[in-house]
């Protein structure tokens, strides 16, 4: 591979990942650090500081590692071969992140054991009764819009099919060299527009969920907390909406290009650019909200003893939240910033293994239509 | 107008009697007003993350002394004071209930005046919050 594609592909998988996770101990609730609840008046303490500070730098130094081996790995393969292998790296990088992360979980647990911080806290829990009828979301109606660009995206492919050559490329490496060429066929119109469905359908199903999430409200400063819990749904809502616009339009520029009425060098650049934005919305959006809008400043907000519904021993390595007496299917994650399920509910499993489903989906797809 | 349920999980009250309570004493300080609705009890029950037992248990009793309606879609109103008016079986219960509480007073040497003006304040201070 050129040195060019090297450093390419790495600042799109290594750099994006590491940001993510060392600013996550970061942008979490005061009231919960590593998956573990504690009282907010801990935040700050000396020991919890230094290993929030120790997670990020090893999160770091691990991506520095993982980069430097793959960049000499890279510089010996061919550009297939690597960027197969880069998707290992990268799921090898984030499996020893999580290992980083359980080590501090399991510290973090035995702190307050120690410390007793548990013990002589008031544990509360709160419900805002006009939540539901908060402005949580942009217009549902924006999803119109995705719709008249599949339909869109799908008529320009059958009305300009004569325009299409014999042969088109599907694929270009880092290099610009043509990595995949497909033979035209009817199936190839239909491929853009059927991953744009199934994005519709993601994009959907996350609006709905982020709705449907019961909010955590802070029992120290209910009113202020709530208004959080309200804007940070709402800026993300519009994040997932005009997200999932770009990206669909990303794949109407596809069947643009198959058509010939974009130039083929910006097949490469253009979903590149846009997933490089989307990221960078993403974490400058997250560093700002906080999780669960923990970040956005509504007023003084102050420390205290109250420990939010001591509920760890729900959260599987303060990760996974298992409790089959909540009716809850969606709940607030517990590190870093947005929602989980709740894998005691087999609905919620459902709508898992549902995603998963739709998922492979896409895969098979692009398999099948542009072949 | 927004009302804050906040329960105590390590409180000896049980849940659903704190749920309760908040909610008689949101209609008793007009924050909730009548036909004003509440979360249905699975919404109650996962923002609270507690079962839905609870709530429905809560809401059962609310119903029952007429403060609330239940609708198995709509979730829960609140109803015109007409229904849950004073009357004289509630008088009644009222003696009862309190009879325990005047006991203890009685047998500590409080008296009577001292016991009227405790029930006042905690009377007067619920007017309080109400904005009178």
């Amino acid at each position: 591979m050129s040195i060019g594609a090297i450093i390419l592909t790495y600042a799109i998988c290594f750099v994006p990942i590491t940001v993510i996770f060392a600013i996550m101990p970061y942008i979490g609730r005061r009231t919960l650090t590593f998956g573990v609840s504690i009282p907010s008046g801990v935040h700050d303490d000396e020991r919890l500081q230094k290993m929030r500070k120790a997670f990020s730098r090893s999160v770091v130094i691990t991506g520095i590692l993982m980069s430097v081996i793959s960049f000499v790995l890279f510089w010996f393969l061919d550009s297939a071969l690597a960027i197969g292998l880069m998707s290992g790296m990268v799921l090898l990088y984030i499996v020893l992140i999580s290992i980083i992360y359980i080590r501090d979980f399991k510290a973090v647990g035995r702190l307050k054991q120690e410390q007793g911080w548990a013990a002589d806290a008031q544990v509360t829990s709160v419900a805002d009764t006009k939540f539901s009828v908060s402005k949580r979301s942009v217009s549902v109606l924006w999803f119109l819009v995705y719709i008249v660009i599949i339909i869109g995206t799908l008529l320009l492919g059958i009305l300009m099919y004569e325009q299409i050559p014999s042969e088109v490329v599907m694929q270009t490496d880092f290099d610009g060299n043509a990595s995949r060429i497909v033979a035209k066929s009817f199936s190839l119109i239909l491929f853009a527009p059927s991953i744009q469905a199934v994005m519709a359908l993601i994009m959907g199903f996350v609006y709905w969920m982020m709705q449907k999430t019961p909010p955590v409200i802070d029992p120290e400063q209910p009113e202020i907390s709530s208004a959080q819990n309200t804007k940070f749904r709402y800026r993300w809502s519009a994040f997932i909406v005009f997200m999932g616009m770009a990206m669909l339009l990303i794949f109407l520029s596809m069947q643009l290009t198959f058509i010939g009425i974009m130039p083929q060098s910006l097949s490469l650049w253009l979903p590149l650019g846009a997933a490089g934005a989307i990221v960078i919305a993403a974490i400058v959006l997250a560093i700002n909200t906080g999780q669960s809008g923990s970040r956005i400043s509504l007023g003084k907000t102050t420390d205290g003893k109250i420990i939010r519904r001591d509920d760890d021993k729900y959260w599987k390595y303060g990760a996974f939240y298992v409790n089959k007496q909540d009716p809850a299917l969606f709940v607030e994650k517990r590190f870093g910033v947005g929602f989980t399920i709740n894998f005691g509910r087999p609905a919620a499993v459902a709508i898992l293994i549902g995603i998963f489903a739709v998922i492979g989906v896409v895969v098979i797809l692009s398999f099948v239509l542009a072949k | 107008m927004v009302i804050f349920i906040k329960i105590d999980m390590t409180s000896e009250v049980p849940i659903y009697e704190q749920i309760k309570q908040r909610i008689i004493e949101g209609i008793a300080r007009r924050e909730l007003e009548a036909g004003e609705s509440l979360p249905s009890v699975r919404a109650l029950a996962a923002d609270l993350s507690v079962n839905m037992h609870t709530i429905s248990k809560a809401y059962g009793q609310l119903k029952e002394k007429g403060f609330l309606s239940v609708h198995r879609n709509l979730g829960a109103v609140v109803n015109p004071p007409s229904e849950y008016a004073a009357d004289r079986d509630y008088l009644d219960t009222l003696a009862l209930a309190l009879r325990p509480y005047a006991t203890e007073a009685l047998c500590k040497g409080i008296k009577a005046g001292e016991w009227l003006s405790v029930c006042n304040e905690a009377y007067e201070e619920l007017l309080k919050k109400r904005g009178f």
